[in-house]
């Protein structure tokens, strides 16, 4: 559990700076932007200018850099996991040996590689949903996805999902602590035993979980219906989306520099 | 023997931008065979000071002990801490997970590791004590009635026979008849020597029972005493956002227009009996038959 409450990953920090006003969208396509390059870069030379392009945006968006890095150690296990995996697994020139595992020259690189971009990706991605309040993700999200409208995309049904969603994370979080520290002063034990023991130890805390979530999504639509939500259809919003000079900026600026890097690297 | 937390500090996501402190130094004893009340608003900081009595959160800082042993302590088991104090959760009904009632009140016992023939003398004890009839044991908890599930939930932790119990809000969202059936039962709990530590916001709910109280705000106790100590500061109380129990206001308002009257006094009846007895015989008689 403490591992979901360390989770940099999806939070939103509130605040005041650059970063944090700009548009969802923008947000959403230098994100994107800056996926697309991280797959397509092959070089450490690339990476290093794209981690200086990230790092300059942590700057500008005023976070504390431990914190942002901070996201990373639940996918710890996953890094680690592809590096050994390329590093012993990868043909080319042998330059170690252990047992019946090979290190080549290659799957070292191919390894660091892979790291690299995995740690690229998650602080990137992690740097979208810091800055930007879930609502206004999602805002963004159907705003991009509305001209696939016009061939059947339900956008404001997807991004209504998400938001719901999203909404329930941390609500959901609380009731789970909650339920833990129930049965937990009920003499329960989570952290000892086998696994079929511990995955048994479960059931006191996903019964009472499972129970909540339908009652709070039963008492959701109810209270949707109550208010005669009918879906996107109509509908306006409070606050709408505006691109400022600012947002074009950004935008070009990213698009620039991912032409120059993804071409030169 | 007693509960004793010493400047107790809790901050909630230390070291984050989201830290938020919940607790900013709170010192009191809770002691054996007491009928104690915690009062304070949502957000006071109720509900964090509970969880460390029975060691569910550690502190940031301070200290907790119970009966004279440090929780935090290297050597101290924090499994027979939580079965010597009891803690019901606010809605413990939710909590509720097992096939059949007798199942789910039987989980803390059997987590003690108790045999079997000690596990059902005890479930049959504290469905007797929280006023359940025995043939609702087989029946599946889900398909009770509220007011029924919540006492399956707080029968869940008295079959652990705790020697605190600590409830935090144990009447929410009951109906009248429902809220005093669970206060008497709590209070017949005491009477045979459990010590309780009663949470609620409701002033009314606590003056009535409980012998000592301690009032947060803001992560801190602001008052604290008996009833008749903590409610002579009234001011404190309302700045806070609490109020007087009504009938104690009532007191107050007269005797500040100069009836000698006592001011400790929490419900109708004995409001009314006191009142009757300043007016004197004659007065009191004419007062009688209008109240009647």
């Amino acid at each position: 559990m403490a591992l979901l409450r360390d989770m940099t990953l999806g939070q939103y920090i509130p605040g005041e700076s650059f970063v944090h006003r700009l548009d969802p969208r923008t947000k959403i396509i230098v994100t994107m932007l800056l996926i697309i390059l991280l797959f397509l870069v092959e070089t450490f030379q690339g990476y290093g200018l794209i981690a200086l392009f990230i790092g300059g945006l942590i700057l500008l968006a005023r976070l504390s850099p431990r914190f942002v890095l901070r996201g990373i150690r639940p996918m710890l296990v996953i890094i680690l996991f592809t590096l050994v995996l390329h590093v012993f697994l990868s043909e080319g020139e042998i330059i170690g040996q252990l047992g019946p595992l090979k290190v080549t020259k290659e799957g070292l690189f191919k390894g660091g590689m892979m790291v690299t971009r995995l740690l690229l990706l998650i602080i990137g991605a992690s740097l979208l949903t810091l800055t930007t309040s879930p609502i206004a993700l999602t805002d963004g999200i159907e705003a991009i996805l509305s001209p696939g409208k016009r061939f059947g995309l339900p956008a404001h049904e997807l991004a209504m999902m998400m938001t719901i969603a999203l909404r329930f994370i941390p609500t959901l979080l609380e009731e789970m602590d909650k339920i833990t520290k129930a049965q937990m002063a009920r003499g329960a034990d989570f952290e000892t035993g086998n696994i079929v023991q511990r995955a048994k130890s479960l059931l006191p805390l996903l019964v009472p979980l499972f129970v909540s979530a339908f009652r709070r999504a039963d008492e959701l639509a109810v209270a949707m219906e109550a208010r005669c939500y009918r879906g996107g259809e109509g509908r306006t919003k409070m606050k709408q989306l505006l691109f400022t000079g600012r947002d074009y900026a950004v935008i070009s600026l990213t698009l620039t520099f991912a032409v120059i890097v993804g071409s030169l690297f | 023997m007693s509960i004793r937390v010493r400047d107790l500090v809790h901050i909630y996501q230390a070291g984050t931008p989201l830290a938020t402190e919940a607790l900013r130094g709170v010192t009191l004893e809770i002691q054996e065979g007491e009928f104690f009340g915690l009062i304070g608003q949502t957000g006071s900081g109720k509900s964090t000071l509970i969880q460390h009595l029975n060691g569910l959160i550690k502190p940031t800082q301070g200290s907790v002990e119970v009966d004279g042993q440090n929780l935090w302590e290297r050597g101290t088991n924090l499994k027979e801490i939580r079965q010597k104090v009891g803690l019901v959760f606010q809605y413990p009904e939710h909590q509720l997970f097992e096939e059949t009632v007798f199942a789910d009140v039987a989980f803390g016992p059997r987590n003690m590791g108790l045999p079997e023939g000690e596990v059902k003398e005890r479930v049959e004890e504290a469905l007797a004590m929280v006023g359940l009839a025995w043939e609702i044991a087989d029946r599946s908890p889900f398909e009770l009635s509220g007011g029924q599930k919540r006492r399956v939930a707080i029968a869940g932790v008295l079959a652990m026979r705790p020697k605190y119990l600590i409830l935090d809000e144990p009447t929410a969202g009951l109906d009248p008849m429902g809220r005093e059936e669970i206060l008497e039962e709590i209070r017949a709990l005491q009477r045979q020597g459990v010590t309780v530590v009663l949470v609620s916001h409701n002033m009314e709910e606590v003056a009535r029972l409980v012998t000592r109280l301690a009032v947060m705000h803001d992560g801190r106790i602001i008052a604290h005493g008996t009833p008749e100590e903590v409610f002579s500061k009234g001011e404190v109380l309302e700045e806070v956002g609490l109020a007087l129990p009504q009938i104690a206001q009532l007191m107050h308002r007269l005797r500040e227009r100069g009836l000698d009257i006592p001011v400790n006094i929490y419900t109708v009846e004995e409001a009314r009996e006191a009142i009757l007895r300043v007016l004197g015989p004659k007065q009191g008689k004419s007062a009688r038959f209008l109240t009647l």
